[in-house]
């Protein structure tokens, strides 16, 4: 009888659990099959020279979505840069800090910093960084008549992204950095080295995969990120020339357009975007998987 | 050659834990010293004072002289200090991103810059020096994990020889070693002791009374008793001495 009751029990688990699974599955590979579905009329339309076509009139039927590929890669490869630099520098610093509460204390509010929502980083980049930067340019073309100009577009999403992955950045790259083992620090330190030398030489080696992770697990988020990129970027469908044009990019273009376009093809061409969007960011996932060590990749996708 | 190592009154603490009550002991030049005693009695820690290491914990203090030589090592430059006393630690810790040469290399980097003509030659004699030549001269350029544990220990020797030191600190060198490669470690010491003072922490008594000229016993920090091996061994003055190296003590 007992024996009985675990067999069925085990059963029920198993069930359970290859039933979750199959319906996680099948509910990626749905999502998947509508984009495409619905992509497919303007894929099979305008075929692929929508990647490299940078003209958007809707009115004339004309979708090239090379502007929107640009912003989208540009903007977050400032904001993945600028993240990058000042987060490894700052997790170094946290690392180093021998008084224990101040430890605890930076590490927590880090940690913290990286679960603020990105509409909060977005209202931060247009209420306090946009007067500055326009304030800042305004000043050098003081021949102009306003002193105030518009500054919305790649560099200050760059600007926006940054500081939205910097606590993730420092965050991540601070557990990679205490898991060096302190008997590497020490032989180094026992060979002359200062703290600094020993960083260089011994600690960054050997955290530097997942110092890579994490880059490239920002790099995704930042491709995908939409409300604070909306916020910022300045929402004009076209190709941006100078790091001030106003643009948009796969996520501020459809968060925006998809209630405003009608006609069969406009609506195909959005689901097309979202479909680059799905590969773009697949792009980077597999090649984070491929550097992060398997731990941290887990942990942080939770957290994500 | 060797410089004789002196430690006067020596007291180090780990915040308000004091772990190490006024510790006199000579360490004469070319001599092997062991230094022996059950866990926790601070033997690491009055070796990691002496090439002070022992500072770059947080919140760990120390006060007392050190002598290498007639210099205060104290007085002198921590970085200094450090390449004149070499260490080796208890688990073999070769910086597994860098190849076995870039290993023995490093120190001489840190000290002279980055190239240097006679830095190969250099890191060739400190390979052969630690009897580890003939095995990896042909694998230079491969990354140091790849060797085994004991392997990976010489090399560690060699990284700290190439500095060419006077003293050569060793915390229990051989204690996560296969009997094998203990043995060719206690070789090695008893090669490296012409050219250098050695001061080796060992749990295992033995092995002191094998490698070791001198041998100091350490009991709950204080240094209890020091002499000549064969004195301490046979015929130790203090009550706790002879407990400890009879085995009936911890
Ligand atoms: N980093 C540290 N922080 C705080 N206390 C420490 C630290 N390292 C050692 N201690 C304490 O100092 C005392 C002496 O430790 P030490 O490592 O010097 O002993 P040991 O004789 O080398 O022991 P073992 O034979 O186990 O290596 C112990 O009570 C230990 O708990
Ligand atoms: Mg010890």
């Amino acid at each position: 009888m007992g024996k009985q009751r675990i067999h069925l029990g085990e059963l029920l688990f198993l069930t359970c659990i290859i039933g979750s699974g199959a319906v996680i599955i099948l509910m990626m590979g749905l999502v998947v099959m509508q984009l495409l579905v619905h992509a497919w009329p303007a894929i099979w339309r305008f075929g692929p020279a929508v990647l490299w076509t940078a003209k958007w009139q809707p009115e004339h039927q004309i979708f090239g979505l090379w502007p929107f590929i640009f912003a989208t890669v540009s903007s977050s490869a400032i904001g993945v840069f600028l993240a990058s630099v000042i987060g490894t520098a700052t997790a170094i610093i946290i690392s180093r800090i021998r008084i224990r509460w101040l430890r605890i204390f930076s590490s927590g509010l880090v940690q913290w910093l990286a679960l603020i929502p990105s509409v909060v980083f977005g209202l931060w980049g247009i209420k306090f960084v946009a007067p500055m930067l326009s304030l800042l340019i305004g000043m050098q073309n003081i021949t102009k008549r306003s002193m105030l100009v518009d500054v919305e577009g790649l560099f200050l999403t760059g600007l926006t992204l940054a500081a939205m992955l910097l606590p993730t950045i420092v965050a991540v790259t601070r557990e990679t950095l205490i898991a060096v083992p302190q008997s590497l620090i020490e032989g180094a330190l026992a060979l002359g080295a200062t703290v600094n030398e020993a960083t260089i030489k011994v600690v960054l080696p050997y955290a530097r995969r997942g110092i890579f992770g994490a880059v490239f697990l920002a790099l995704g988020r930042a491709l995908g990120e939409t409300v604070a990129v909306v916020m910022v970027i300045g929402s004009q469908p076209k190709l941006a020339v100078t790091l001030f044009t106003k643009t948009d990019t796969l996520t501020s273009l459809l968060a925006t357009k998809w209630n405003h376009m009608s006609g069969f093809y406009s609506q195909s061409i959005l689901f097309e975007a979202g479909f680059l969007l799905f590969i773009l960011t697949f792009i980077f996932y597999a090649v984070a998987r491929i550097y992060v060590p398997r731990s941290i990749t887990a942990a942080r996708l939770q957290l994500w | 050659m060797g410089e004789a190592l002196a430690a006067i009154d020596l007291s180090a603490s780990f915040g308000t834990h004091k772990v190490l009550h006024h510790v006199s002991l000579q360490m004469p030049a070319n001599c092997v010293t062991a230094i022996i005693g059950p866990p926790g009695s601070g033997k690491s820690t009055f070796i990691r004072c002496l090439n002070r290491l022992h500072e770059t914990v947080p919140r760990a203090t120390m006060s007392g002289t050190v002598l290498l030589g007639d210099e205060d090592v104290y007085r002198m430059d921590a970085i200094t200090a450090r390449q004149k006393i070499g260490m080796v630690f208890a688990q073999p810790n070769p910086f597994p991103t860098m190849s076995i040469f870039e290993n023995v290399a490093m120190g001489i980097q840190l000290r002279d810059g980055k190239r240097q003509t006679y830095l190969s030659e250099e890191v060739e004699r400190a390979l052969v020096i630690a009897n580890l030549w003939s095995e990896v001269k042909d694998r230079l350029k491969e990354s140091s994990s790849k060797l085994s544990a004991g392997q990976q220990q010489r090399l560690c020797i060699a990284r700290a020889l190439a500095l060419q030191p006077a003293v050569l600190l060793m915390d229990e060198p051989a204690s996560v070693l296969d009997p094998f490669s203990t043995l060719r470690i206690e070789e090695l010491i008893d090669e490296l002791k012409d050219r250098y003072t050695i001061v080796i922490v060992t749990h295992n008594l033995q092995q002191a009374a094998r490698v070791a000229d001198r041998t100091a016993f350490f009991l709950a920090g204080e240094m209890i008793e020091q002499g000549t091996t064969t004195e301490l061994f046979t015929t130790p003055n203090d009550k706790r001495t002879e407990d400890y190296v009879t085995g009936r003590f911890g």
